[in-house]
């Protein structure tokens, strides 16, 4: 069996539609061009700058960092849920029952 | 100067289209329409909708020109875009309504003879009808090989297949096309082209 290709040429664009579509796809485009023109002309501050160069690096910190802020943001909030009477009787080394008493008269 | 240059590559022409520079954007477009049109039509199957699809993968890619992390192989990112943008119509297509992929249309002889314009018509005709029943691989293949002349790299590239996959679809679609011409394979009949 033959592998010879076959003539598909008739398929293929002719000039003419190419220019056709060219001039539609141009005349489409205008408005992103024209956007784009204005952002370039936008001088850029040394700080947008360092930020556009450093972008990818910016990225990559804040995905190795988010773990750790989540870890910090979980552990306060635990220590917000903490009752703090069970706190302090525990760090006074007192039964929490005889903690109101303590606090009336320290002196026992 | 790169506006002086007479046919600049193809990274220099996405940096200024960047810019908003229509001049390299009219030549990005008028370089890569012919593959990108041919990869549209491989997946849509008729010509008015690949050229709405191409057309349109044309106004995306502007869009998206910066997500383009290559730009001295923008051919093979554009290729992917048209490819895309086609699926996406087809998908749309199958909800609105079923066309047939074989369905066929005119073709513009520009401005050459109005008996070859009929002829060219015929053979456009009957290559449709050959080329529904290839896969949509095999007909961006073949396209982009016999038609446009691309190497398998290239298509490989484009169509996110290996070489060697190039290369099969590019067979079997060859003798598919064949199979259903028949003795009508078109070939003498556009010498003159």
């Amino acid at each position: 069996m033959t592998d010879d290709p076959v003539d598909l040429t008739p398929l293929a664009p002719d000039q003419l539609q190419v220019e056709r579509a060219t001039r539609a796809i141009l005349q489409g485009a205008q408005q992103e061009l024209r956007r784009r023109q204005l952002a370039a002309q936008v001088t850029p501050t040394p700080l947008t700058l360092l930020a556009a160069w450093h972008r990818p690096l910016i990225a990559a910190s804040a995905l190795i960092a988010l773990p750790g802020v989540i870890a910090l943001g979980m552990e306060r909030q635990r220590d917000l849920a903490t009752d703090p009477t069970v706190e302090l009787a525990t760090a006074l080394g007192v039964p929490v029952d005889f903690l109101p008493q303590l606090l009336e008269d320290p002196r026992q | 100067m790169a506006h002086d240059h007479p046919d600049p590559d193809d990274a220099t022409l996405v940096a200024r289209a960047r810019a908003g520079d229509g001049e390299a954007f009219e030549r990005l477009v008028r370089r890569h329409y012919r593959s990108a049109y041919l990869v549209s039509l491989a997946v849509l199957g008729n010509r008015m909708d690949a050229e709405d699809s191409t057309q349109e993968s044309f106004l995306r890619a502007l869009r998206a020109l910066d997500d383009c992390r290559d730009p001295a192989r923008v051919r093979h990112w554009l290729l992917r875009i048209a490819r895309n943008t086609a699926r996406n119509a087809v998908a749309a297509r199958r909800v609105r309504t079923a066309v047939p992929l074989d369905a066929t249309e005119d073709v513009p002889d520009g401005g050459r003879h109005p008996d070859h314009a009929a002829l060219v018509s015929t053979l456009g005709d009957r290559l449709h009808v050959a080329l529904a029943t290839l896969s949509e691989s095999q007909r961006a293949v073949v396209l982009l090989h016999d038609v446009q002349g691309c190497a398998h790299a290239e298509i490989a590239a484009a169509l996110e297949i290996s070489e060697v996959s190039s290369r099969q679809h590019l067979f079997v679609a060859r003798r598919l096309l064949r199979q259903t011409l028949g003795a009508d394979a078109p070939g003498a009949y556009l010498h003159d082209r």
